[in-house]
């Protein structure tokens, strides 16, 4: 680290490179997903670059390189926290219509029957109003967070939510119309 | 990010990392705020003298010498804390600095209460209401010194904890600040040496934080 204060490209890349590996065991027991790791690991690395004048060689090195690793993974853990403090699931009343989704099996007659309830939906939902078939495909269809929905319909989530879920009391009467069994 | 995206990472800083000076120690940065505060101080003595009736105040274990021992202390520990969290992995020193800064404050007040009960009634007579506000605010104009110093010194490391560290900066030029204004105040009534002069630096800390956490996020991010 040293060498790297004064300077030494090749001595601060070995030294990043020989780090990495305990950075991302040490990031790799707190968190499972391997995108994240690397996420962090990556913070580490810029932190550790930003802060490498604050190392003085009379003290060890591992304490000060915990220390920011710790601080990355405290950062990203709270973030993630907030985040999903913000976003509520859908309560299970507004789980979505059996056979909402384009059918999977490969069975001929059950496929028959997917592909024939999915058109019913369609048709249920091309008659709900515009408001609410746009909160149904932002959040089913796109796959967005009720946050990013929110965004996206330039309406709160809280209204959103309102909206999905009429949407889903609509649709489920309109397919019981329409399919009776 | 994927795994090359973190190679390339390290390629590009290694390419783009330039010669940096190491920051100073700890102990010089804190002798260095010291300094500025005892200059304060015996500037301030130097022109309007000691707190009647003088230097006897300082000999022997006075509330008045008790009190000073103890901003001294909370003022020196707090602004070893700031700079402590201002550098990664000295955080065990910066609590210890705060334990020494909260024990040498309440261990002063205590001490000093307890002297001033123990001696005849009718010290505490003019204590309270609006004669302590000029007190508190001169104190806090005296910490504004000390408090830019600790915030730049703190910015110009890494602090990690930015809102911790802009607290005991605040604190701490506080506690120094009310240091210089306890030699030399004339409030009279013992128990506001002990009381208010106690109090100021965590009303400096409460007041001054924001402001000293704004200084150092836009001085770090220059530095």
């Amino acid at each position: 680290m040293a060498a790297a204060q004064r300077g030494d490209a090749v001595a601060y890349e070995s030294l990043l490179r020989e780090l990495r590996p305990s950075l991302q065991g040490f990031i790799r027991r707190q968190i499972s997903n391997d995108a994240a790791v690397e996420d962090i690991v990556q913070t580490v690395l810029l932190s550790l670059h930003r802060a490498r004048h604050s190392y003085r060689s009379e003290h060890l090195f591992e304490p000060w390189l915990w220390a920011i690793a710790r601080n990355a993974l405290t950062d990203f853990q709270r973030k993630r926290s907030r985040r999903n403090g913000r976003e509520e699931p859908l309560p299970d009343e507004n789980a979505l219509p059996d056979g909402f989704l384009a059918p999977s099996s490969s069975d001929t007659r059950a496929g028959r029957d997917q592909v024939a309830l999915s058109r019913d939906l369609e048709h249920a939902l091309s008659r709900l109003p515009a408001s609410q078939q746009e909160a149904v495909l932002l959040l089913h269809l796109e796959g967005l967070s009720v946050i990013e929905a929110a965004v996206r319909a330039h309406v709160s989530p809280g209204a959103l939510k309102a909206r999905v879920h009429r949407a889903y009391r609509a649709l489920r009467t309109l397919l019981e119309e329409e399919v009776p069994s | 990010m994927s795994r090359d995206a973190t190679d390339e990472l390290i390629v590009a800083l290694a390419q783009g990392v330039r010669p940096v000076t190491p920051v100073r120690s700890l102990r010089c940065q804190v002798a260095a705020v010291a300094a500025v505060s005892l200059a304060l101080s015996l500037a301030l003595v130097g022109e309007r003298g000691l707190r009647p009736p003088g230097p006897e105040l300082l000999l022997g274990p006075t509330p008045f010498a008790l009190m000073a021992l103890g901003l001294a202390l909370a003022g020196l520990g707090a602004v070893t804390a700031a700079l402590a969290l201002a550098r990664p992995g000295r955080e065990r020193t910066g609590w210890s600095a705060v334990t020494v800064a909260v024990l040498g404050l309440f261990g002063a007040v205590g001490t000093a209460s307890l002297a001033l009960v123990a001696s005849p009634p009718g010290s505490e007579a003019v204590w309270g209401g609006l004669v302590e506000v000029p007190c508190v605010v001169f104190s806090l104009i005296l910490s504004l010194p000390a408090a830019l110093f600790v915030t730049y010194l703190a910015a110009r490391a890494a602090p990690l904890r930015p809102g911790a560290t802009a607290f005991f900066a605040a604190s701490g030029a506080t506690a120094l600040g009310t240091l210089a204004a306890h030699l030399i105040c004339r409030t009279p009534g013992a128990w506001h040496v002990v009381t208010t002069h106690a109090a100021t630096p965590l009303l400096g800390g409460l007041l001054m934080t924001t402001p000293a956490l704004r200084l150092l996020r836009n001085w770090a991010w220059r530095a």
